[in-house]
């Protein structure tokens, strides 16, 4: 494993509450945790323990109320909300628990997006999603649409969409929940692989013990708190 | 938006095929409804104003100062075309009769037609155009030149042979008040708004046609030198004469105006459009509302891999204009060929460019309603909506 010595995401005292009627819920409590570039980090624990929100914050789409948090040093609350989007649309990439793919866009389209949204002219950018359709072994399925591939399928489009603009940040929001077990097993080598080359960091929200041993390090939340962060090799977390 | 984000934005559009038709199929339905009820309002009220469009060559009509429109005929005195011929600015001017009488064909059926009479010396004021005949044949005895659409529809059905109807034809006689007539020519004028025949004769030749009475003259034809201000001959007509004196424009407004205030006319045909731009609004709309709802998730995908707001904006009013341009194209399409269809029947079709403009305006207000609430959504949409399941 090559783990590079400087910091993808560094979050400081994060804190974070939601408001419901007279009901707040503190989704996040001060939450310290810091990502590798070049590692893959799963982030674990119980349905509605802050996970979802947390990636939220990392990857800007959700404010703080308080604390820090930082991507390759640049820190998101010194950024106003266009150049936000403009940075995260850059350097990060994502890949859902529901795909998300859109229906009408066949394969090399929806993995062209990224790129055309970071306007990239159009044959590069169909070139470069054909390109990586093929790494993740779906050179065939170029003009297929979503509803004519199989849930597999579908998460390698996913996932060549998530890396195809070549993003610094990986968000994986349960890649496998929605598999088999072996189709989970090749979506997760098919991250592993390609998700951390060039340094770039990878996060993993999932419930999935059976994809555990792929983590650099785990990370479990609970109630809004990181609890503990063990290495996955050193066992521990359902290992 | 670059050009790129534009295919994805159409192909977002046309591949949910359902709500793509259904809009398509709104607007469509809504620019034809409102094209056509809007071609049929101006076909109506041109045809209000066919008597003025027929004597074309007229610059000022004189008439009763009384009367509120074309139609609207009180008789004047005949010594008042003197007196319209003296006022200065006046190059000529001739008498025209206008009656509402019953010919009686020669199988004995009456079909209540308006009898123009013209100027028995210059012929002045007389149909635009001749299909058969021409116009000097009227210094025929007993001679009339009929409108060629009526003699072939309204006379064409009384003037059976044999049992079998047949058009009204050069040659054939008939009666006007118990007073002969022979047809010498066959004219194209416009048709009037009730449809009825035109039977063009001379002046004095009317007035036998027509029932006495002690004043006979209609209107006067005014022809002005040329470089004349047409305003200020008919303000001295009508103050030398207090006679009405109207520009051929000034009369056309007028009785347009009258047919406008006291008919059903445009409350009818209005109806219609509204019927248009009401269902235009609630299927096309609807479509397109429930159409970016179901896409709200990709949008925020969109949001959350970094489209700016500006360009789902644009995404959106893009789709709105491109179902608005193929409902509008479609929808104007099937307008043209209705009235093309139409052409040769009684029904009256006349589109404008204001009624081009017109319906594009209404369509793209129903685009921009519909784009502006699906833009909200959109644009307050939370990007986390992407990571629930």
């Amino acid at each position: 494993m090559q783990v590079q010595d400087h910091t993808a995401v560094r979050c400081r005292g994060l804190s974070k509450s939601f408001h419901t009627g007279d009901t707040v819920i503190r989704a996040l409590r001060g939450i310290d945790l810091e990502v590798r570039a070049g590692e893959l980090l799963m982030l674990v624990g119980p349905s509605g323990c802050g996970k979802t929100t947390l990636i939220s914050v990392i990857t800007g789409i959700l404010n703080q109320d308080s604390g820090e948090c930082r991507l390759f040093d640049q820190k998101w609350s010194d950024l106003p909300e266009g150049a936000k989007t403009f940075y995260r649309g850059r350097h990060i990439g994502f890949v859902f628990q529901a795909f998300n793919l859109i229906p009408a866009l066949s394969a090399a389209e929806n993995v062209a997006v990224p790129l055309l949204i970071n306007r990239v002219p159009r044959r590069e950018a169909f070139q470069r999603a054909c390109a990586m359709l093929e790494r993740v072994g779906l050179g065939m399925r170029l003009h297929d649409v979503p509803s004519q591939l199989s849930g597999g399928q579908q998460q390698r489009v996913a996932i060549a969409r998530a890396l195809v603009h070549e993003p610094k940040l990986v968000v994986c929001d349960e890649p496998t929940s929605a598999l088999d077990a072996d189709i989970g097993r090749d979506v997760m080598d098919l991250l592993r692989s390609l998700g951390r080359t060039g340094g770039r960091a990878l996060i993993v929200v999932t419930h999935d013990s059976r994809i555990f041993h792929y983590a650099d390090r785990i990370a479990r939340m609970d109630d809004g708190r990181i609890s503990e962060i063990v290495d996955s090799n050193v066992g521990g977390l359902g290992s | 938006m670059r050009v790129v984000m534009r295919s994805i934005s159409f192909s977002m559009l046309v591949g949910e095929k359902g709500k793509y038709f259904a809009m398509i199929f709104g607007l469509s339905f809504s620019s034809l409804l409102m094209a056509l009820s809007a071609a049929l309002f101006v076909g109506m009220m041109t045809r209000t104003v066919s008597t003025i469009r027929n004597a074309g060559i007229a610059d000022i009509w004189v008439m009763d100062p009384k009367a509120l429109f074309v139609d609207d005929v009180k008789n004047i005195q005949d010594t008042e075309l003197y007196r319209v011929r003296s006022v200065a600015g006046v190059k000529w001017a001739v008498p025209m009769s206008y009656a509402m009488l019953k010919a009686r064909l020669s199988n004995g059926a009456f079909q209540n037609s308006l009898v123009l009479g013209l100027d028995d010396a210059t012929l002045a004021g007389g149909p635009p155009s001749m299909v058969q005949g021409s116009l000097a044949d009227l210094r025929q005895t007993d001679a009339v030149i009929v409108d060629a659409e009526g003699a072939q529809r309204r006379f064409g059905i009384t003037a059976a042979e044999n049992g079998k109807p047949r058009p009204l034809r050069v040659g054939d006689s008939m009666e006007l008040n118990d007073h002969r007539a022979i047809v010498v020519g066959l004219a194209k004028v416009e048709r009037s708004l009730l449809s009825q025949p035109v039977i063009y004769t001379t002046y004095s030749r009317a007035l036998g046609f027509s029932p006495a009475e002690r004043n006979t003259l209609s209107y006067v034809l005014v022809k002005t030198a040329p470089g004349v201000d047409l305003s200020a001959v008919c303000r001295r007509i009508r103050e030398q004469t207090g006679l009405g004196a109207y520009t051929r424009a000034e009369l056309i407004r007028r009785t347009l105006v009258y047919y406008f205030r006291n008919t059903a006319i445009p409350l009818s045909t209005g109806l219609a459009a509204l019927l248009g731009l009401i269902v235009g609004t609630a299927v096309s709309g609807q479509a397109f509302y429930s159409f970016t709802q179901d896409n709200l998730r990709y949008f925020g995908v969109l949001k959350a891999m970094g489209a700016s707001n500006f360009t789902l904006l644009l995404m959106i009013v893009m789709q709105a204009a491109v179902v608005g341009l193929i409902g509008y194209g479609i929808g104007i399409g099937a307008s043209a060929l209705c009235e093309y269809l139409m052409r040769n029947t009684l029904v009256s079709l006349e589109t404008t460019w204001q009624i081009l403009a017109g319906s594009a305006a209404a369509v793209l207000l129903i685009c921009a309603g519909s784009a502006a609430i699906s833009v909200r959504k959109v644009l307050d949409l939370e990007p986390a909506i992407v990571f629930r399941s």
